[in-house]
């Protein structure tokens, strides 16, 4: 038989495995390990700790970690309370990037990336990210990834071999798809991870039907975008994907829990989170270029409730860096009902003069250009805005 | 959310540089050592030159049949522990005074000069070790390297004359990777068995001058043993500048 | 199997951009392309295996290593195109437009900086805007700051305009402390001498 139809095979296998895995009754999961935990006498597992500690020190030193206060407190106190008694086996690293991501480590180190926070609607739903998080510390995944990943390695360059021999030509295939398989937790470990997740949320009083309204956002997200990545990015290629998952997670909160409650209330402390910090959370967003995705993520908070004058500007920047036909004037109508709205940052009255300019309508523009100067006095780029109010011709 | 990120980070960072640092200490190859002072001797107000060593970067793996390179604990913390050892008792050989700094007991300020330091240490592996040379700098012939006279401060902060930056990465092959080795060759392939590379530098935190850089290669010294270390911290130092007429040198 | 070794290893060498040629940039007046800059003293012309991101007709100059400083020359950007080369369709590389205002470049400066850096591995921003009168064409200059993870931090300034539709840009990036300062007076003359040959 020749390798096509091998994987084919191996691919179809895999899916019924899945369906399977899917289709089947969960039973509770529970912790492997206790609070306070350390590896023994593991001689990989010392050196994975180590090389994790290394990794850790780095990052604690790292220019992209934020060091906000009010940023951090909000985070480390979601982790704590879903983490219960495991909360002092954890340290949190929140750092300056705008995917989504959250990662744990084996050694209960925990990543969390800004645009998590940009993504959520709730702090319910960061709490169920973290659960899913806590639960794959809590069944060691980490090891058991990396054990599996030394026997696929050994067995894989072994192939790589055998192809060289046939072709001549040095093939690094095998290493490359193991290592992608070993950045999975396996299909298993994360349905685990997910269960258990949701157990912890709904002990730590937070709503369970949370866990699967992030993945429908996702999946959102991901239909709103303009460019759409050329082949499956990482995350999807070693997770189950955005929709099933929700299904999934539906059925089994809406057994275990009963139905989502009809009404929706506001998230105060995540609300003060996004108002407060809305620049420097969305302006990394903004420059991924992925505009799509970005006026998804306003849409949604708009309805969550954040401040209009910021997510009007937002909205302007992004029309006004998309800059579609039509795009021009879409963004002069948000960028000016920021003007007139809660929130409203300087630089709104800087890009309203810009974009009049390009319209052609100087006065207009130098009468928003001082407007600017009159709420940033100290604005770096004085010189370049005084330069338009001087020149009459331009 | 992705699994354990230390595999894609090391990976994604670390790849091209040491694939690079690899084919260049494969084409240097025969030579072990290579090794460029800028001074006679070190000098110092206080009667012996104190040296600071930053946290060493010393790192063993184990590089299995699938050429993975696994982080090795046990024979990590051995060499650190032996180089530490090994360098405070060589540091008196040559009639100086040697401190290393604790790695959690690091600052911005020593972060941001580690940080500043490795881009200068790879760039004189490139430039002046390697084949790449800089023609408006010499091309190779002259050293002139620095921090610059902002390490000024890191010098007052630690009462310190020189700084002692270290970087060391040992790739052990494993009984695997060798047969896997010797299988390739036969087949007509190159796979690397196991390699180590690393270089030390001082720098003088009064101007922030690199005024000795040490390439090393191969065969240095197996740090694991205490004797190793010992060896190695020879090879690694190998003619460092001392101190003036202090009649201890070995 | 020594020979068939050392094939490997050159092969090696040439396919992973290791070992290739700097070139010497002499002092007095420079042509990129269709720009002439005045050096003052001698810079390192980087060869385009270094500098893989590069347009084909930029040129990147260094005077002690990449990782340490460059000065980025990029003449002729037409509508459409973008500062940098990338392979992948999916990176969404910014492009010029010849209607973009200066505050727009300088989004497009910063955008672009950001995927060279890695995007998520760096936040990058600018400051200072202000005119600048390169030969007969006002353009306008600007500061960078980038915060890189694993990496020393770098500063840099840029200088740009814009003539038949076209963008011209120079910019000096490097390495704090120290460097950014150490060629700054040089990299600065050098930017805003820049002439678009007639």
């Amino acid at each position: 038989m020749n390798t096509g139809c091998h994987r084919v095979l191996i691919a179809t296998f895999l899916c019924i495995c899945s369906a399977v895995l899917y289709a089947a009754e969960p039973e509770p999961l529970g912790h492997l390990i206790e609070p306070g935990y350390t590896p023994e006498d593991a001689a990989d597992e010392q050196g994975l700790w180590l090389e994790i500690k290394e990794y850790e020190r780095s990052l604690n030193q790292s220019a992209l970690l934020v060091r906000q206060a009010e940023l951090r407190n909000y985070i480390e106190g979601i982790v704590c309370r879903v983490a219960a008694d495991y909360c002092n086996d954890f340290r949190v690293y929140l750092v300056r990037n705008p995917g989504f991501n959250a990662s744990m480590t084996a050694t209960g180190m925990m990543q969390i990336w800004t645009g998590l926070i940009v993504r959520a609607s709730s702090t319910d739903e960061i709490a169920a990210v973290f659960g899913h998080e806590i639960a794959h510390y809590t069944r060691l995944h980490s090891l058991q990834g990396f054990r599996r990943l030394k026997s696929q390695m050994a067995s894989a360059s072994v192939l790589d071999l055998g192809l060289t021999i046939l072709t001549g030509v040095p093939v690094p295939l095998g290493q490359a798809s193991a290592l992608l398989n070993y950045l999975a937790f396996n299909r298993q470990q994360e349905t685990e991870a997910d269960l258990l997740g949701v157990q912890l949320v709904a002990a730590a009083a937070y709503d369970p039907h949370a866990s699967y309204r992030v993945w429908n956002q996702l999946q959102q997200e991901e239909n709103a975008a303009a460019v759409k990545r050329e082949k499956a990015g990482v995350f999807s290629q070693t997770h189950p994907n955005s929709e099933a998952r929700a299904e999934y997670l539906l059925q089994y909160v809406s057994q275990e829990f009963g139905p989502a409650d009809v009404e929706q209330v506001a998230d105060q402390a995540l609300l003060n989170i996004l108002n407060n910090h809305y620049l420097f959370l969305m302006e990394d967003q903004l420059d991924t270029n992925r505009f799509g995705r970005t006026r998804e993520i306003l849409v949604r908070h708009t309805k969550l409730g954040v401040k209009p004058g910021l997510v009007n500007y937002f909205f302007g920047e992004t029309y006004r860096q998309r800059d579609e036909p039509g795009d021009r004037e879409l963004a002069i109508a948000a960028y000016t009902k920021s003007t007139e709205s809660d929130g409203s940052p300087p630089q709104t009255f800087k890009n309203l003069g810009y974009l009049h300019l390009k319209a052609g309508d100087v006065p207009l523009a130098q009468k928003y250009f001082r407007e600017y100067l009159e709420a940033q006095p100290d604005a770096s780029d004085r010189a370049m805005i005084e330069f338009y109010l001087e020149d009459q011709e331009s | 959310m992705q699994a354990n990120p230390i595999y894609v980070y090391r990976w994604a960072r670390w790849s091209q540089v040491t694939a690079c640092a690899m084919v260049l200490a494969l084409t240097t190859g025969c030579v072990s050592t290579r090794t460029s002072q800028q001074v006679e001797n070190l000098e110092s107000i206080a009667e012996n030159p104190r040296i600071i060593m930053m946290p060493p970067d010393i790192r063993y793996y184990l590089l299995t049949a699938g050429g993975i390179s696994e982080p090795h604990a046990e024979w990590t913390l051995a060499a650190q522990t032996n180089f530490s050892n090994a360098a405070r008792e060589f540091s008196t050989t040559i009639g100086t005074d040697m401190r290393i700094l604790d790695p959690d007991d690091t600052s911005d300020l020593e972060v941001e000069y580690e940080q500043l330091h490795s881009a200068v240490g790879l760039t004189i592996l490139d430039h002046h070790f390697g084949a790449t040379k800089l023609p408006g700098k010499g091309s190779g012939q002259v050293f002139d390297w620095s921090l610059g006279p902002g390490v000024k401060e890191l010098g007052d902060k630690h009462d310190a004359d020189y700084a002692l930056f270290v970087y060391y990465r040992d790739y052990q092959a494993s009984g695997g990777r060798v047969a896997f080795a010797i299988l390739a060759a036969a087949a007509g392939s190159y796979v690397p068995a196991g390699s180590e590379h690393g270089f030390a530098s001082l720098v003088d935190l009064r101007t922030g001058n690199v005024v000795w850089f040490n390439r090393v290669a191969d065969g240095s010294g197996e740090m694991r043993q205490e004797d190793g270390a010992t060896a190695a911290v020879k090879t690694l130092f190998s003619d460092i500048p001392t101190a003036q007429d202090n009649g201890t040198a070995e | 199997m020594k020979f068939v070794k050392l094939i490997f290893v050159a092969l090696g060498i040439i396919l992973s951009g290791c070992t290739t040629t700097y070139s010497l940039v002499s002092p007095g007046a420079v042509a990129v392309d269709s720009l002439t800059v005045q050096i003052g003293s001698g810079w390192n012309l980087a060869p385009s295996t270094q500098t893989r991101s590069a347009r084909s007709n930029a040129e990147t100059w260094t005077k002690d290593g990449l990782l340490l400083d460059r000065l980025v020359i990029i003449p002729g950007v037409a509508d459409g195109e973008s500062l940098l080369v990338s392979r992948s369709e999916s990176a969404a590389l910014p492009v010029f437009r010849a209607d973009m205002l200066p505050n727009e470049i300088e989004e497009l400066v910063e955008s672009s900086m950001l995927k060279f850096f890695g995007e998520g591995n760096s936040v990058v921003s600018s400051e200072g805007l202000r005119p600048y009168r390169f030969g007969d064409h006002v353009g306008f200059m600007f500061e960078v700051d980038a915060i890189v993870s694993d990496s020393p931090r770098y500063r840099g300034l840029v200088g740009a305009f814009i003539a038949n539709n076209e963008l011209y840009i120079l910019y000096y990036l490097a390495a704090v402390p120290y460097y950014f300062d150490k060629h700054l007076v040089e990299a600065q003359r050098a930017i805003q001498s820049a002439v678009l040959n007639q």
